[in-house]
C-alpha cells in the first residue's frame, strides 16, 4: 500500500503503472473515491483504460471508445485496481500481479492472438 | 447500512468551486491525501485560478525569463469537511466553512 | 576509446539520417527561387534541431524518462491528447511525403510510375520495423544515409559564389515574391526542426541506455552531427542556386531536383541523386513510423521497444504498421509527394509551438533534469526560433495557398 501523504494528481494520476514483473501495464487514467458524509473521502482504486482517459476529454469520445474497446476486447467497464494493492517502485506504481492475468492487457492479447500469431501461420 | 457513493477524482480537476453564496472562489487543481487508520483519504483539496493553466502556464513560469514576472497565481487550501462533494457537476463549499479558506 | 566511437559513430549517423525529401526539397526551392538568399534559414533551422536534439538527449539520459512519457507526467492525460492529435496529424502529411520520396526516387530509376512503388516501399520499411533492431535502423540505414554527401560534392564541383552564400547567411527581406519567400522560409524551418526528430532521439536515448555519463557523448553528436547535416542542407541550396536559379527551373518534380548532382557529375550523379533520395526517405519513414509510435505507446503506458519482437509490444508494433498504411494511403490517394512536402513542411513549422513549448517546460523542471536544466541560450534560441516559424507560418502559407 501507499504509506506516505502524496499528491494525486502531481504524485498518482497519469503515472506509469508497472506489474508485478516490472512490464508496463498502462497509465493511471482515473482514480475512485469513497464519499460518505461526515467522513473524508477515502481513495479506494485507481482506474485504467482508454475509456477512463477520453471521459477526461468528453463523455461523447468516452462512449464511442467503450463502444470499441467493447467489441475488441469484451471488457464491460474499465479497469480497476485496489488501492492497497499499489507502491511505490522507483518512479513507477506497481501493482502485485501479472498485467497478463488482469483485463488490462486485454487488446494487447488480442492483437497478440488474433493478428500476430495468426498472421505468422 | 453506510450512504457510500463512489466519484471519479480526475473529473473534479478543472471545475469551478463556489463559496456558499455562488462565487467562484478558484478551480480544483490537486488533491492532498493523508493515511489515517490505514486508510487513504483526501485530507485538503487545492484550488488555484484555473487547474489547466497551472498544467500549462503555471508550469511555463518555472522557465527562467517569466520567473521574474510578478505572475504568481493564489492557491487556496480547502479541508475536506468544508468541500461539498453531494453534486461532483456542481462544486462548492459547505456552509460552514470560512468565505475566504487559507 | 568506446565514448569515442560511440560519438563517431553518432555523429555519421546523424549526418546519414539528416537529409530527407523535406530538406532535400525546400532547400532546392530556396536555391532555384532566391538563390543564397535564403541560406540563413537553413542555419537558423539546424541551430534549433541541433539544441532541441541535445536537449531529448540531456532529458532521457538525465531523467531516465522519454518526452512522451514526461509530457503525460507533467501536463496530464487531455493536454497529452491534444499535442498527440496535432503531432500525429502533421506527421502523418510528412511521412506520405517521404514514402513518396523514395518512390518518386525508384520512379526516376526505373521509369515505372510511382504510384507502383509506394505499397513496395511501405512493407519493406515495415518489415525493418517489424524484423530489425533499433541498432539496424538507427545505424545501418544512416550510415548508408552517407550517399547524400553527393550533393556537397555537386556543390563544391559547380563552383559556388562564396560570397554570395556568406551573405546569405544573414537574414534579409526578399527582393521579390515576398508571400512565396516567407513560404520557403517558413518550410525550410519545418524540413529543419521537426518533432519528429527529438521524440524518436530521446526514445533512442533509452532504447540505448543512456545514463548521464553519456552527456559529453549526446552534447557531440547532436552538435556535430546535426551541424554536417545542416551543411548537406546548405549544400543542395548551393547546387541549386547554380544549377537551377540561373536557368530560371522552379522545382516542379523530382527530375528538377536530380539536376542537381546530374548537371554538374553528369550520369554516375543522377544514379547516386536517385540513391540518396531513396535512402534518405526510407531512413525518415522509419524514424517517423517509430516516432509516432513511441508518442503513443509512451504516453499510453504500452509495452514499448524496437528491440522488443513483435508479439510482446503487439499495440505498439500494430501502431507503426497502421502509420505506414496511412502514410502509404494518403500517397495513393493521389496527393502530388512534392506539393504535400511543401505543405507538410510549412504545417510542421506553423505548429511547431504545440510540440516546443511544453518540450521547453521539461527541460526547466529540476524534477526530472537535477542540476543539468537549461541554460538562458538553450532556450531562448528554441523559443524565439518556435514562435518565429509559428507566426511565420500563420501568415505566409494562406497567402501561398492563395497565390497557387
Amino acid at each position: 500500500m501507499i504509506s506516505r501523504p502524496v499528491h494525486l494528481v502531481a504524485d498518482v494520476l497519469d503515472e506509469q503503472l508497472v506489474d508485478a514483473t516490472h512490464r508496463n501495464a498502462g497509465r493511471v487514467d482515473g482514480v475512485i473515491a469513497a464519499v460518505r458524509a461526515g467522513h473524508p473521502p477515502r481513495v479506494v482504486a485507481i482506474e485504467v483504460g482508454a475509456v477512463t482517459l477520453a471521459a477526461r476529454v468528453s463523455r461523447h469520445l468516452a462512449a464511442w471508445v467503450a463502444r470499441v474497446d467493447r467489441r475488441l476486447t469484451g471488457r464491460r467497464a474499465p479497469v480497476r485496481i485496489p488501492w492497497d494493492a499499489l507502491r511505490y517502485r522507483d518512479r513507477y506504481l506497481q501493482f502485485d500481479a501479472d498485467v497478463d492475468a488482469t483485463p488490462i492487457n486485454a487488446l494487447e492479447q488480442w492483437l497478440r492472438v488474433r493478428v500476430i500469431d495468426r498472421g505468422r501461420r | 447500512m453506510t450512504d457510500e457513493r463512489e466519484i471519479h477524482l480526475e473529473r473534479l480537476l478543472g471545475r469551478r468551486v463556489h463559496d456558499s453564496r455562488g462565487r467562484v472562489i478558484g478551480r480544483l487543481e490537486e488533491f492532498q491525501l493523508a493515511v489515517v487508520n490505514g486508510e487513504t483519504i483526501i485530507a485538503e483539496f487545492h484550488l488555484g485560478p484555473d487547474a489547466l493553466w497551472e498544467r500549462l502556464g503555471g508550469a511555463a513560469l518555472h522557465l527562467p525569463f517569466l520567473r521574474a514576472l510578478p505572475l504568481r497565481p493564489t492557491r487556496k487550501r480547502i479541508a475536506w469537511r468544508h468541500m461539498d462533494l453531494s453534486d461532483p457537476s456542481y462544486l462548492c463549499l459547505t456552509p460552514d466553512a470560512a468565505d475566504e479558506p487559507h | 576509446m568506446k565514448r569515442v566511437l560511440q560519438i563517431a559513430l553518432g555523429i555519421v549517423t546523424s549526418v546519414g539520417g539528416f537529409l530527407e525529401i523535406g530538406s532535400i526539397a525546400t532547400a532546392a526551392q530556396a536555391g532555384a527561387g532566391f538563390g543564397y538568399r535564403l541560406a540563413w534559414s537553413v542555419v537558423v533551422g539546424t541551430a534549433c534541431i541541433a539544441f532541441l536534439v541535445e536537449m531529448s538527449g540531456r532529458f532521457a539520459a538525465c531523467s531516465g524518462r522519454t518526452i512522451p512519457d514526461a509530457l503525460r507526467e507533467r501536463f496530464g492525460g487531455p493536454v497529452y491528447l491534444a499535442i498527440v492529435t496535432v503531432m500525429v496529424c502533421v506527421s502523418l502529411l510528412v511521412l506520405g511525403a517521404e514514402i513518396g520520396g523514395s518512390a518518386a526516387a525508384l520512379q526516376l530509376g526505373t521509369g515505372i510510375p510511382l504510384r507502383w512503388w509506394v505499397a513496395p516501399i511501405a512493407v519493406v520499411a515495415w518489415l525493418i520495423l517489424w524484423r530489425g533492431t533499433f541498432g539496424l535502423i538507427e545505424n545501418g540505414v544512416s550510415l548508408l544515409g552517407l550517399v547524400t554527401v553527393v550533393f556537397v560534392v555537386a556543390a563544391i564541383s559547380g563552383g559556388p559564389d562564396y560570397g554570395a552564400l556568406a551573405r546569405g547567411l544573414v537574414p534579409r527581406l526578399p527582393d521579390h515574391k515576398p508571400a512565396h519567400y516567407w513560404f520557403v522560409a517558413v518550410s525550410v524551418l519545418g524540413a529543419s526542426i521537426s518533432p519528429y526528430l527529438y521524440y524518436f532521439y530521446s526514445s533512442g536515448a533509452i532504447e540505448d541506455k543512456w545514463d548521464v555519463s553519456y552527456l559529453g557523448v549526446n552534447r557531440w553528436v547532436a552538435g556535430i552531427g546535426m551541424g554536417f547535416g545542416g551543411f548537406l542542407s546548405v549544400a543542395v541550396l548551393v547546387s541549386a542556386a547554380i544549377v537551377l536559379k540561373p536557368a530560371g527551373i522552379d522545382v516542379q518534380g523530382y527530375r528538377d531536383l536530380s539536376r542537381l548532382t546530374t548537371a554538374v557529375l553528369g550520369r554516375p550523379g543522377f544514379w547516386l541523386f536517385v540513391a540518396a533520395l531513396g535512402i534518405a526517405c526510407l531512413g525518415a519513414t522509419l524514424e517517423i513510423s517509430l516516432a509516432l509510435a513511441y508518442l503513443l505507446a509512451q504516453g499510453l503506458g504500452w509495452e514499448w521497444g524496437e528491440d522488443l519482437e513483435p508479439r510482446r509490444s503487439a499495440r505498439f508494433s500494430l501502431t507503426y504498421t497502421v502509420i505506414i498504411a496511412i502514410g502509404a494511403f494518403i500517397v495513393l490517394a493521389g496527393a502530388d509527394p512534392l506539393k504535400l512536402t511543401n505543405i507538410s513542411m510549412a504545417l510542421t513549422a506553423a505548429s511547431l509551438p504545440v510540440g516546443v513549448l511544453p518540450f521547453l517546460v521539461l527541460m526547466n523542471d529540476r524534477k526530472y533534469l537535477g542540476d543539468h536544466t537549461n541554460g538562458p541560450l538553450g532556450n531562448a534560441v528554441v523559443l524565439v526560433i518556435s514562435i518565429l516559424a509559428m507566426v511565420l507560418g500563420v501568415i505566409s502559407i494562406p497567402l501561398q495557398v492563395a497565390g497557387s
